[in-house]
């Protein structure tokens, strides 16, 4: 009887001391899932002759320059409005495009100046 | 030879031992609740730019975290295991690209059926901490916690994480499996 006990305890606690159960755990779900991004290019305009196409501004996007820690100016117009506009671009930022959404020309560029615009 | 006892008892024993680990099989179930998309670092208004050396982050809280309910009777031990790369890659070109990609998850076993209410109390793992164990808990009776329509209570696993730094790569689309096993 002794031993009768002996063994169904010795059953009994290798259930217990499993965590995942009696035996080996077996898998219920395996799924695989997949983890994407787009990434897109970068348009890096430096003169006024390199920015797009008006119709290849949808109004959306953004234009920022990297790498200074002052503010720029870029003077810039529309054919639209014959007044020429200041645009004040914060370093290391971007600026949304809908902030200038007739801007059809960079006008003057600051040298050794780089900026950058991306279009959607 | 055995006494017959001995052997009743040990085969009662041994056919008791399947029948629960049976049950257990049978009754855990799983699912994706946000449908099969994967997980994706794309949002409106916030392109991946090449070269703009910028990370992105996708928080627990944030509608594109995937959310994996987990239904199992109460005290039900689970192991879920994630297997992933560290990167996502652009196979579309020679050699192939990547970005740096960390995956984060988190869990609740709260007794909580309702996603949102359970991820609020969700525990973090370790980023990148690829197994772990816990316990189906009892329901738990508290206001807005909706009753079990059958004997299981669930438990949710988040995952989500953090794509970047972008360095100056190839645009284009890239992309890496997660694999998701729950044991029990």
């Amino acid at each position: 009887m002794r031993t009768l006990l002996l063994c169904y305890g010795a059953l009994f606690f290798a259930q217990i001391g499993n965590p995942l159960g009696a035996q080996s755990p077996s898998p219920g779900v395996q799924g695989t899932l997949n983890v994407s991004a787009q990434v897109r290019s970068l348009r890096q305009f430096y003169w006024v002759r390199e920015l797009p196409r008006r119709d290849e501004v949808p109004g959306q996007g953004r234009i920022g320059y990297f790498g200074g820690e002052a503010n720029i100016t870029l003077l810039w117009g529309a054919k639209s409005d014959s007044k020429t506009k200041a645009l004040s671009l914060r370093p290391n930022c971007w600026h949304n495009l809908l902030e200038f959404p007739s801007m059809d020309s960079l006008i003057r560029n600051p040298v050794n100046v780089t900026i950058q615009m991306e279009i959607e | 030879m055995k006494h017959p006892a001995f052997l009743l008892v040990t085969w009662l024993a041994v056919l008791l031992s399947y029948l629960d680990l049976h049950a257990q099989g049978g009754s855990v179930q799983t699912r994706l609740m946000n449908a099969y998309r994967g997980l994706i670092f794309d949002q409106p208004g916030q392109p991946i730019v090449s070269g703009n050396q910028q990370s992105y982050n996708i928080q627990i809280l944030d509608p594109r975290t995937l959310v994996l309910e987990i239904a199992a009777p109460p005290r039900t031990p689970l192991m879920v295991q994630i297997q992933s790369v560290q990167q996502l890659w652009n196979h579309a070109v020679s050699p192939a690209e990547s970005i740096p990609f960390a995956w984060e998850a988190a869990f609740c076993n709260a007794g909580i059926n309702d996603e949102r209410m359970a991820r609020r109390q969700a525990i973090p793992l370790d980023v990148n901490q690829n197994q772990f164990q816990f316990e189906m808990n009892d329901y738990q009776s508290i206001p807005g916690n909706p009753e079990p329509i059958d004997d299981r209570v669930k438990a949710y696993l988040y995952v989500y994480g953090r794509l970047g730094p972008v360095g100056l790569v190839t645009p284009g689309f890239y992309t890496n499996p997660i694999n998701i096993q729950v044991w029990y």
